[in-house]
């Protein structure tokens, strides 16, 4: 199931046509050459500089010291100094610093860099913020995000830095040479306004874009502690010079910055697909009157103040939270996406978290207690190891097989004390065509599933998720599982095809003496759980899924539309003889012994569903609005099911 | 892009004055009774404690200080009292707005300029060089940046100081003409209102297009929908 991300797409395109970087991949390190002493001088007067450069923030400002990189230490970076918010880390790549000749500017390098962990973005979660707004202010130029939220983060650092800490950033501008293409150009100029510097001190000789750069310093300083509300207008303002920018190799991109942030695959950032106001569209500097202030008087009086275009969802309660598409792209311009599966998974996974319910338990004796008892004689016959040689030993010296030999006698008792035993659950997802594809659109029918699957999970039970589409169209985690990444998986998986219900899977997974596992293959964990269900109570069970002779119950939960049919017939119409007592689902769930659940979106009263599924209780999940009712009425129906 | 402001001559080139620190520092200093609120100069309607100022009487005794040999005519009076009683607040701007420039007018570190030599010297000359700075900070600046806030600020001293200092047809003596000139079309509140005017028009033009183009989006997007 799993999707080749965009870097992947990227690098089967011809040269010509290569799309330019979201995100650089983290620069690879190796044991370097033992420092000469050029490096030598330049790592201590590096090192000693850190100090410093951690006062420019503040007397308090706490950060492990730098790892300065010696000769032939690393491959792959594109800037001499970069930072990384997961690891809380500022690296130099000291044979760039050389080779551009900055080891003279180690206090501006460094307070750059600490500025980027403690003002803009100063985490991962703003980080993911700032990469949203950015996004919407680019409209279609997504390959350009981490470009434009690394600019507008320097720009507010070096702002800072300049302007407040007396950190000369002028000259490392300087010695860093003129930029190279217009977008650069501008932020040099924003600059030179910024610091009231003299045209083309930063920029070189040639025409400016002098009123933009003018906006651009009013943005600065107006969102100079709130990186987030303003990367939106910047990517506004910028939009225009990134598409026109020419410089050599064909515009501007991520990797031609001179500070770069890189992210291990997979860093999370919590908190940012339930962000409410992740969506929100940015308004353009100069129609922003934080930014114009009364200077705009006359010429927008007529704009709202939060822009001129309409809330862009105003049809679902979601509210302006990010899709899973958009999620995607966002974890892809921070260098933190591994596919796009794994996105959907943290989407659906941080939605369902507020949502979670209590997992019905079945109240069980803990296991037998042994005691020891006296010493009966060892036989010929019996084990050897069951002999007890010091009873043996002490009854005489002399052992004579079958005639001194002791063993001793073992007796059992029953514990006083109980134990919950959570309730598994077995879980079949619906993607055919008919379903909505949780991997692009958010689906509040996958995020009920997301719901049982995550809160069974939290309650100690495994689960068994199954993603059907048509005939042989199945996915999922081959058995009982408590790997919570499996199981999510199955919940974003998606076929789109024809809709049958795996019928065969439901039945011998509870219906017949050997679990599913045994036909599928099986992980660790689900073992126990494919040994005999039947009868519960026999007392002669010995599988982890068993304790004190009990079997572990399980629910059995159908995530799906009206294709929830096939469930129960292999026709959509119910044939006249339907007898909905003798169905398999109707028999699995009455053997299961935990219930069952119907999750469908389907519009209407679920009445016809109610007939023809006895054990189950259904819910119906349409919208983002019947996800919270829903999740109230499960965790009402299934409390009622401890035992 | 220079956008012209009112403030100079176009034909003929700023000159090197003092330091832009200097007349900053001048502004930053301005005496109180030269600073008065916005319609207090009224001499109809004193303000208790304070004495009634009389902006003519300033203006004309910074001229006839600037140029001792040049006589004080009835004509210069009458044009001064007719300017400061433009109808609105435009008088009392330009009143409020005239005090200031005469104190930065006063200051001898201007008068020593080398570009304002010949000028001085020539009593006609000088009165109509000190009148027209005068005019055209009270009619350019004043309306858009208050009187009374030009020594508030570092931002509003210097947008205050390069204004007088352009009036008076001279640049800060510590920068370049072009450099200064740069610099003046990023303070000026005049001209970053024009340029924000015209950057408004283009962003509203652009959410515009967006708009338009995203609803047609959606009709093609509503049109492919199939319902099974």
């Amino acid at each position: 199931m799993r999707r080749r991300g965009r870097a992947d797409e990227g690098a089967e395109k011809t040269p010509s046509t290569q799309t330019p970087p979201t995100a650089l991949p983290r620069p690879v390190e190796r044991p370097g050459a033992p420092d000469d002493a050029r490096f030598a001088a330049v790592r201590a007067a590096w090192t000693a500089a850190w100090p410093e450069a951690l006062g420019a923030w503040g007397r308090f400002t706490r950060l492990h010291p730098p790892r300065l990189l010696g000769a032939d230490a690393v491959s792959g970076a594109s800037s001499f100094a970069w930072f990384s918010l997961g690891d809380v880390e500022v690296t130099v790549d000291l044979e760039q610093v050389l080779d551009l000749g900055v080891e003279d500017h180690a206090v501006a390098v460094l307070a750059h860099e600490i500025g980027h962990h403690v003002h803009a973005p100063g985490d991962m979660l703003t980080a993911g913020k700032m990469a949203v707004q950015a996004r919407l202010g680019l409209v279609d130029l997504d390959d350009r995000v981490g470009l434009v939220t690394n600019l507008w983060s320097d720009m507010l650092v070096n702002d800072r830095l300049q302007t407040r800490a007396g950190i000369d950033m002028v000259s490392l501008w300087r010695r860093l040479g003129p930029p190279q293409g217009d977008v650069m150009r501008l932020v040099l100029r924003t600059d030179e306004i910024l610091w009231s510097l003299p045209a083309g001190t930063l920029t070189g000789p040639g025409p400016q874009h002098d009123a933009e750069a003018q906006l651009l310093s009013r943005l600065v300083r107006t969102y100079a502690d709130n990186p987030v509300d303003g990367v939106g207008g910047f990517a506004m303002v910028l939009r225009p010079f990134l598409v026109q920018d020419t410089a050599p190799g064909g515009g501007l991109t991520v990797a031609d910055l001179r500070c770069a942030q890189h992210e291990r695959p997979g860093t999370p950032v919590p908190g940012l697909a339930t962000d409410g106001g992740a969506q929100r569209l940015p308004v353009h500097p100069a129609l922003d009157r934080s930014v114009v202030g009364d200077l705009a008087r006359g010429e927008s009086d007529t704009a709202p103040e939060a822009g001129l275009l309409p809330d862009p969802s105003p049809t679902q309660s979601l509210g302006s939270t990010l899709t899973p598409a958009d999620y995607t792209a966002v974890l892809q311009s921070l260098g933190v996406a591994t596919t796009p599966e794994a996105a959907a998974i943290a989407w659906y996974r941080e939605h369902a978290a507020r949502h979670l319910v209590p997992f019905p338990t079945t109240t069980q004796p803990s296991a037998p207690e042994t005691l020891l008892g006296g010493l009966d004689p060892w036989e010929n016959g019996d084990d050897l190891a069951d002999v007890d040689w010091t009873a043996t030993m002490l009854a005489s010296p002399v052992v004579v097989p079958g005639m001194t030999t002791l063993r001793r006698h073992l007796d059992t008792t029953t514990s006083t004390e109980t134990e919950d035993q959570p309730v598994d659950l077995d879980l079949y997802l619906d993607s055919s065509g008919s379903m909505p594809d949780p991997r692009h659109q958010p689906a509040p029918i996958a995020l009920a599933g997301a719901v049982l699957a995550l809160s069974a999970l939290r309650s100690g039970a495994r689960v068994q998720a199954t993603t059907w589409s048509g005939p042989q169209q199945l996915a999922g985690t081959d058995g009982f599982t408590r790997d919570a990444t499996a199981v999510m998986s199955a919940v974003v998986a998606y076929f789109g095809g024809g809709t049958s219900f795996p019928v065969p899977l439901l039945e011998r997974t509870h219906l017949e003496g050997a679990g599913v596992g045994d036909v599928r293959g099986t992980t660790d964990g689900a073992r126990g759980a494919r040994a005999p269900r039947h009868g519960s109570g026999s007392g002669s069970g010995s599988g982890s899924n068993t304790v004190s002779g009990q079997h572990r119950r399980r629910h059995i939960a159908v995530i799906s539309d009206s294709g929830v049919v096939s469930m129960f017939s292999d026709t959509w119409r119910l044939p006249e003889d339907f007898d909905p007592l003798t169905t398999s689902a109707a028999r699995a769930v009455r053997a299961a012994g935990g219930g069952g659940s119907l999750v469908l979106n389907v519009a209407g009263p679920p009445d016809r569903y109610v007939d023809m599924a006895p054990g189950y209780a259904v819910y119906t999940v349409t919208s983002w609005d019947d996800v919270v009712p829903f999740a109230r009425d499960l965790a009402r129906t299934l409390w009622g099911q401890n035992a | 892009m220079t956008t012209p402001d009112g403030l100079v001559d176009p034909t003929r080139p700023l000159q090197p004055g003092p330091a832009l620190a200097t007349v900053m520092q001048r502004i930053a200093t301005t005496p109180a009774d030269r600073l008065p609120a916005p319609g207090t100069l009224d001499a109809l309607r004193p303000q208790p404690g304070r004495a009634v100022v009389d902006p003519t009487a300033v203006v004309a005794d910074a001229v006839a200080d600037l140029a001792p040999t040049a006589r004080r005519s009835h004509e210069q009076l009458t044009w001064l009292r007719t300017f400061f009683s433009a109808s609105g607040d435009a008088g009392d701007q330009r009143a409020r707005a005239a005090l200031v420039v005469t104190w930065v007018l006063d200051d001898p570190a201007l008068r020593v300029a080398p570009a304002l030599a010949e000028v001085l010297v020539d009593g006609r000359r000088a009165t109509d060089w000190a009148l027209t700075a005068v005019s055209r900070v009270a009619t350019v600046l004043a309306p858009v940046l208050d009187p009374q806030t030009w020594p508030s600020t570092t931002a509003t001293r210097e947008e205050a100081a390069r204004a007088i200092l352009r009036a008076c047809g001279l640049h800060p003596g510590d920068e370049t003409a072009v450099d200064a000139e740069a610099r003046w079309q990023t303070v000026s509140t005049a001209i970053q209102r024009v340029v924000l005017a015209q950057l408004a028009e283009e962003a509203q033009r652009t959410e515009e297009l967006q708009r338009a183009l995203a609803a047609r989006r959606a009709k093609e997007a509503a049109a492919q929908v199939s319902h099974v």
